[in-house]
């Protein structure tokens, strides 16, 4: 096989990995090569972020183990450490307060979800921000940032993951046409499509903010019922 | 004379009159309108680079709702730092030109980016060239976001092929504390809306941790095209014009990516060689949120045209791709 068509063949494994799809030699083969090709990884990560930048975030989780393995392979690299848990307090709590105002005031200001389980889902939920809705629902002072909510409040209370917020469905009319799977090669076509309009110069729209935003599995369950 | 002079003439002239002088009134209001927006566009672009701030602000996005907390420090060398609140802790720093992305505390990868990067979405560069042709500026009124005083500025499309912007910029500093994305029917695809921000305030030092300048930046799959692009789209929708080609460093030599533009919105054009053993595809298409991908062949070539338009540009664009004659390489 030719470099071209191995590259073909890597590519397919990783994206086949990722979907957790690939059988358990390949796999062991694949984890060697990326413990010993340093470009590897990095097209893993890509790939990563593309998927997520393509799904909106619909990540399939993927085997603990393997995430462990090129992670390990990763940090011999220098690159950036976590910081300690109390620089994300620091500054997290008081976003917190304010950002779970707004997601309530963005969720209220969507006509489509003015449904009877809007109601049940505040009154759930009485979180230090939710009595300021009513009167005030997208201004926060920045005064309010000073008042210090449990690491829970991270968490916006208000979101429910799996409530519509409809904003505007784009349907794919009335022609024929196939869905495109969500194929390393799309996904290359994605990655070279922000990173060249970012050098043209015209627009900065690469979607980096996808990469910062969460999975949804993560969310599943974890709204926290403040006492 | 008296017959022409009949009860009512200098009433019709008057009205004509007024009407005109109203119709001119309104053009000149509309051209000052369109002019001021353009100032507060372009003292925006300056101040996102510029200023320091930072706040937190929400995201709605697809049918997903995001809150997320952004740092600046302005300057010669930018620094910025772009962290989830909710869900998995994931953050993206940038120091100039570097992007380093940690997910879940740990680091991930290092992306070389361009100068003029930045990490608040949805945020058109208009600065380039006129857009004028396929987009109006206008002002929206005045609003409060986030405890300031706001202007509403518009960017409105003029036709189908491509969205519109509602931008709300800070009174004094320009910033934008809140921005949507329309489509052509006024419907909001996507939005942020800051909610609390602090203007002027430089970040600490913690807050901007300078990333790893050893670390692994990934290569650029792709170089310029050295040569006349083999194709051209022959019909584009107006105001969509040729900015740069490219072609990738690996595969196939023959394939192609060319980048269209019309001053805001950028769409890419992929043609390349297709597997000839399987038989011609029908076109395929997809729609992420404000992202639409389309899939067209064209004999033994697969055309792939992606961008953050509506899916009626992707597919004119996509379905006029024709081979530049060979005469002209």
């Amino acid at each position: 096989m030719n470099r071209e068509g191995m590259n073909q063949t890597i590519n397919e494994q990783l994206s086949a990995l990722m979907d957790g799809e690939l059988e358990g030699d390949q796999t062991r083969f694949l984890l060697k090569r990326m413990a010993a090709e340093s470009e590897l990884p990095q097209r893993w990560a890509r790939y990563h972020v593309v998927r997520q930048t393509l799904r909106r975030q619909e990540l399939q989780p993927m085997s603990v183990d393997f995430a462990e393995l090129v992670m390990a392979k990763i940090e011999i690299e220098p690159a950036v450490h976590a910081r300690a848990q109390s620089t994300w307090l620091r500054w997290g709590t008081g976003g917190a307060i304010a950002a779970s105002v707004a997601v309530a005031a963005l969720m209220l200001a969507q006509p489509r979800n003015a449904e009877p389980d809007r109601p049940a889902l505040a009154a759930r939920n009485p979180a230090p921000a939710s009595p300021q809705l009513a009167a005030a629902p997208v201004a926060t002072a920045p005064a309010s940032v000073t008042t210090a909510p449990t690491a829970n409040d991270f968490r916006p209370p208000l979101l429910a993951p799996n409530m519509p917020i409809e904003t505007a469905p784009v349907s794919f009319g009335s022609d024929v046409t196939q869905p495109i799977a969500t194929d390393p090669r799309t996904q290359s076509y994605l990655i070279r499509h922000y990173q060249t309009i970012g050098g043209v110069g015209q627009s900065s729209a690469v979607p980096y903010v996808l990469l910062v935003a969460p999975q949804r599995e993560a969310q599943v369950g974890q709204v926290p019922q403040n006492r | 004379m008296r017959a022409r002079w009949r009860p009512g003439y200098l009433r019709d002239v008057l009205a004509m009159l007024a009407l005109g002088l109203g119709l001119l009134s309104g053009q000149a209001r509309a051209q000052d309108e369109a002019a001021v927006a353009a100032n507060l566009l372009q003292r925006m672009s300056g101040a996102l680079r510029t200023l320091d701030y930072q706040g937190s602000f929400v995201y709605q996005h697809g049918g997903e709702i995001d809150s997320l907390r952004l740092f600046h420090e302005g300057g010669n060398r930018e620094r910025e730092r772009l962290v989830s609140l909710n869900g998995q802790r994931s953050e993206i720093l940038r120091e100039g030109e570097l992007i380093v992305c940690v997910q879940d505390g740990r680091p991930t990868t290092l992306f070389p980016s361009r100068l003029d990067s930045r990490l608040l979405p949805l945020v058109p560069e208009a600065r380039n060239r006129a857009f004028g042709t396929q987009y109006s500026l206008g002002l929206a009124g005045e609003d409060r976001v986030a405890g300031y005083r706001a202007r509403v500025v518009e960017i409105r499309p003029r036709d189908a092929y491509r969205y519109g912007y509602r931008l709300w910029l800070e009174e004094d500093s320009n910033l934008p504390l809140r921005s949507a994305v329309v489509d052509s029917a006024q419907r909001v695809l996507e939005q942020f809306v800051f909610v609390a921000l602090d203007i002027h305030v430089k970040p600490k030092a913690g807050d901007l941790t300078s990333a790893a300048s050893a670390g692994a930046a990934s290569a650029p799959d792709e170089v310029a095209l050295n040569s006349v692009p083999r194709w051209r789209v022959a019909d584009p929708p107006p105001g969509f014009l040729f900015v740069r080609g490219q072609r990738p460093t690996q595969a196939p030599t023959s394939a192609e990516h060319y980048v269209y533009s019309d001053g805001i919105a950028n769409v890419s054009v992929y043609v390349e060689p297709r597997d000839t053993k399987q038989a011609a595809p029908p076109d395929s298409a997809l729609t992420r949120g404000l992202l639409n991908i389309y899939v067209h062949v064209e004999g033994d070539w697969k055309i792939t045209v992606v961008g953050d338009v509506p899916r009626a540009t992707v597919q004119r664009i996509a379905r006029s791709v024709q081979p530049v004659p060979s005469g002209s390489h």
